[in-house]
């Protein structure tokens, strides 16, 4: 290392690489799945009018993770925010400190736009993914969203800029207007000197982020009110933070006392805490969108703002599910939660179930708070309501019986997703080289038969192409087939060897993950939902009633799995 | 009840390609006091979770009071007191709390042990933990061990960056549960006079081998460290059988060996050799002499190989 910022950014890149390659491989790989799931050829342009959306999805993600790495690395009592706050000490500048990192990470970001939406550029010859324009709206995103989350860690200064931040956006002064080419999917600015002006913000931005990081380095902080909300460092923060009653921790018995733990750490505080957070972040976008964006989005669509914010809110509520946290870069979970005196099945149960609650709870707070609150505050508050319920068409005009079945799979539906997010999320904490060299492997395989598809059929001739691929999307729907039965077969084995479930605890678990499929096949076979996914083929159903049917049950089997991983090696 | 508290055989372990244990045998009888010491990376910790479960036996076995701590985490673990070297306690608990919390596992928890022990060494029970001192999250975490009074009490470098007074506090309380109960207690340290006062039994791990198993006792009559002196002046270390490591020049040169002095002064006579001094050896000298040398010469190689 011939300097400091090398030496920052090379320390960097080891610790994120992983969550880059998974991204691209990621964002390669939708692009791929969608296109052989809609018979492409003839529709690859409708096709990629969900491109740029998808590559934006992937980059939350590829920033979420890293972005909660990088916390994560270097937490500490005193000081939360800044990702490289250990080097504090370190013989640099404060300027190379902050600037190191916040190009590091946009410089990741960028790599992550660009490799994938130049692959799909060169592989699908008459459609256009717009890099650039895109490029800028994350690089915005990703220095702005930074510099506001390392300025301070004061609750309430951070508070005051990501408002401030809101503001400059939506009077366009952080971000130009963007315009699209007719008959194409290529965007671009109205005015290009908003991009200047967009830099120009930016910068004084940064200098805030320079003064407030300065002052953290030398122990200082702006105001002390508020230094402790939205400083969930610590495990059971929350209820340190708000003066709530807490239980006592009963003694009779090892699984409730391991249930109020649980319910300490991630219980009805946390959701409590999750619920209003949610309702509050929602008000405050919707209030300043309404106030400030009279030509801007319309009120009536942004109601549906709060499905994605509640899906964050679950996220942070059940990541912390099997207690993998990093210290100095390398997860950790507890040695004093691995020698708990309690089986791990049972330990499984008490964490997920109280989690998926909390979830759960957290949502009902959420919406019953908003629902409360929004005819207060906008005038136009039941036009939002309308376009939210607009979801919930599809449980009017059914009788009894099927509303509560169509209710009962969309909640296991749900709590499924949510188990198997916070899964894959530990998967990728605690293994996140292996995770990303096999999410690699799938664009590159699926990459090989697209090509191997355009050589032998040519794009000339869509009816041959489509039939070709009709054929291999065909066939490749049994690896998913036999992917969930056989992964199954393989966990229940090692459970069974490791005596984690005896015979009995397995029996009953394949019964309700059998009575889960029946309630699907069910449903299938119901005379108005026969031509799911309007193919009347028994391949395409019955990949239906496994993956749907035996998804539950797979992620409760993996959730058992991976607790005997990570307590036992 | 068996005698033997914990059965290891055979265990071997590998992390890539180190061999973090090779073919580890080792016992626990009951009522004993067990030292474990090596080097850092020697294998020590990598033992210990084993024992607790936390790893799983790849190959060999391992048995706790006669039960797999792998397949029957529960049960095992509740015979257990385990204090780790980090002293991993939550964090956010008070200390009422974490025993509170302790008290629900174990059936023998000792309400007025533990007390008397948060009394001893000063503990607020209504204090969090995480505004502790490293030296009372020791304290803490070592009455969330042994106030169940368990049947095997496992303490991972308990001394480790403790000031000498608490390190005493600590190791009273442990000797505490050795004499009065009968307890079995396996530790690990580095603090080998710690070893030396506590272990009724001592097991030497290098790189992953057992290399040295053994009661103290015997351990004390077996090694010697003895002055030399020769008619002719050496130039190089005299080889002798029995000698585990020695040092000096000339005429003059102490030797750390194994067996009785008498039959080390009549091998040594043979080369023109006697014995000016003897006494036992002590742990520290034992452990630099089967253990320090190798570090040694794989340092030595190191630096040359870097070269």
């Amino acid at each position: 290392m011939r300097s400091p910022s090398q030496a920052l950014a090379w320390s960097a890149f080891k610790l994120s690489w992983p969550v880059l390659l998974m991204q691209i491989a990621g964002v390669i790989s939708v692009f791929f799945l969608l296109d052989l799931a809609l018979d492409s050829g003839e529709d690859t342009l409708k096709l990629f009018e969900v491109a740029d959306g998808v590559i934006v999805i992937g980059l939350i993600f590829l920033y979420s993770v890293t972005l909660h790495k990088s916390h994560s690395i270097t937490r500490t009592s005193s000081a939360l925010g800044f990702p490289y706050r250990a080097e504090f000490s370190l013989p640099v500048s404060t300027f190379t400190l902050l600037l190191t990192p916040l190009l590091y990470i946009c410089a990741l970001i960028e790599v992550a736009v660009f490799v994938p939406g130049i692959i799909v550029n060169l592989f699908y010859f008459n459609v256009e993914v717009s890099v650039l324009p895109i490029g800028f709206i994350v690089f915005q995103f990703t220095i702005l969203t930074l510099m506001l989350t390392w300025w301070t860690n004061n609750g309430v200064a951070s508070a005051a800029g990501w408002f401030v931040a809101l503001v400059l956006y939506l009077n366009g002064l952080l971000m130009p207007d963007f315009v699209r080419i007719e008959n194409s999917w290529i965007v671009s600015a109205v005015n290009p000197v908003d991009y200047i002006v967009a830099l120009l913000f930016t910068a004084a931005i940064f200098g805030l982020a320079y003064f407030g990081v300065s002052q953290q380095r030398s122990g200082e902080t702006l105001i002390n009110f508020g230094n402790k909300i939205f400083n969930s460092a610590d495990l059971g923060a929350i209820r340190d933070i708000l003066p709530l009653p807490s239980a006592s921790c009963p003694t009779n018995s090892p699984m409730a006392a391991e249930f109020w733990k649980e319910r300490q750490l991630h219980g009805a505080y946390s959701a409590l805490f999750f619920g209003l957070a949610g309702a509050a972040m929602t008000l405050a976008i919707l209030a300043t969108i309404v106030f400030f964006a009279g030509n801007g989005p319309d009120p009536k669509n942004v109601g549906l703002l709060a499905l994605p914010l509640y899906g964050l809110m679950c996220v942070g509520l059940t990541i912390t599910m099997y207690g993998v946290r990093y210290k100095n870069g390398t997860p950790i979970v507890s040695l004093h939660d691995r020698t708990t005196p309690l089986s791990t099945a049972k330990l499984t149960l008490i964490r997920a179930s109280v989690s998926l609650s909390s979830a759960l709870l957290a949502g009902v707070i959420m919406y019953g708070s908003l629902w409360i609150l929004g005819p207060l505050l906008f005038s136009d508050f039941q036009s939002m309501q309308s376009e939210f319920l607009e979801i919930f068409t599809i449980f009017t005009g059914i009788g009894f019986v099927d509303l509560a079945l169509r209710i009962f799979l969309s909640l296991t539906a749900f709590l499924t997703a949510l188990l198997l997010l916070a899964t894959f999320f530990t998967g990728t904490m605690l293994h996140n080289r292996p995770f990303a060299i096999g999410i690699a492997f799938v664009p590159a395989y699926i990459f090989l038969w697209s090509i191997s598809l355009m050589g032998f059929y040519g794009s000339e001739n869509p009816e041959t192409y489509n039939q070709a691929i009709d054929t291999v999307f065909a066939n490749h729907l049994w690896i998913l087939v036999l992917l969930i039965p056989v992964s199954l077969v393989i966990m229940l084995r090692d459970l069974l060897q490791d005596q984690m479930l005896s015979q009995t605890q397995m029996l009953r678990l394949l019964t309700v993950g059998i009575v889960l499929a029946g309630l699907n096949l069910i449903w299938l076979f119901d005379a108005s939902h026969y031509d799911v996914l309007g193919r009347d083929i028994w391949l395409v159903q019955l990949s239906y009633l496994v993956v749907q049917g035996f998804l539950p049950l797979l992620a409760a089997v993996l959730a058992l799995w991976t607790s005997n991983r990570i307590r036992h090696g | 009840m068996s005698e033997l508290v914990v059965e290891v055989n055979n265990l071997s372990r590998s992390f890539g390609k180190t061999k973090a244990l090779d073919c580890v045998d080792f016992q626990a009888n009951r009522g004993k006091v067990y030292g474990l010491v090596g080097a850092n990376g020697a294998g020590k910790t990598t033992l210990i979770k084993h024992l607790l479960g936390l790893l799983r036996a790849k190959s060999g076995t391992v048995r706790i009071l006669g039960e797999d701590p792998v397949k029957k985490p529960a049960s095992v673990l509740k015979h257990i007191g385990y204090l780790s070297e980090d002293r991993d306690i939550p964090d956010w608990m008070s200390i009422d709390e974490l025993m509170r919390y302790t008290n629900a596992y174990h059936s023998g928890w000792d309400q007025s042990y533990a007390d008397e022990l948060l009394n001893t060494f000063s503990l607020d029970p209504a204090k969090k933990i995480k505004t502790l001192s490293r030296g009372m999250r020791a304290q803490v975490a070592l009455i969330s061990a042994v106030a169940h009074r368990p049947d095997l009490l496992i303490l991972d470098e308990p001394s480790s960056g403790l000031d000498a007074v608490v390190r005493k506090d600590i190791l009273n309380a442990v000797v505490r549960t050795i004499s009065e109960e009968g307890r079995t207690v396996i530790f690990s340290s580095h603090l080998l006079e710690e070893v030396e006062r506590l272990s009724d039994h001592v097991t030497m791990i290098h790189q992953g081998r057992v290399t040295l198993d053994s009661s103290l006792e015997m351990i004390n009559n077996n090694h010697h460290c003895s002055s030399i002196r020769f008619a002719e002046q050496q130039h190089t270390p005299p080889k002798l059988e029995s000698v585990v490591a020695i040092s000096g020049e000339g005429r003059f040169w102490s030797a750390i060996h194994e067996g009785s002095t008498d039959s080390f002064g009549n091998t040594l006579q043979k080369i023109g050799g006697e014995i000016v001094e003897s006494r036992h050896a002590t742990l520290e000298e034992v452990f630099v002499s089967k253990v320090g040398r190798e570090d040694l010469r794989e340092q030595t190689q190191t630096i040359e190989g870097a070269k």
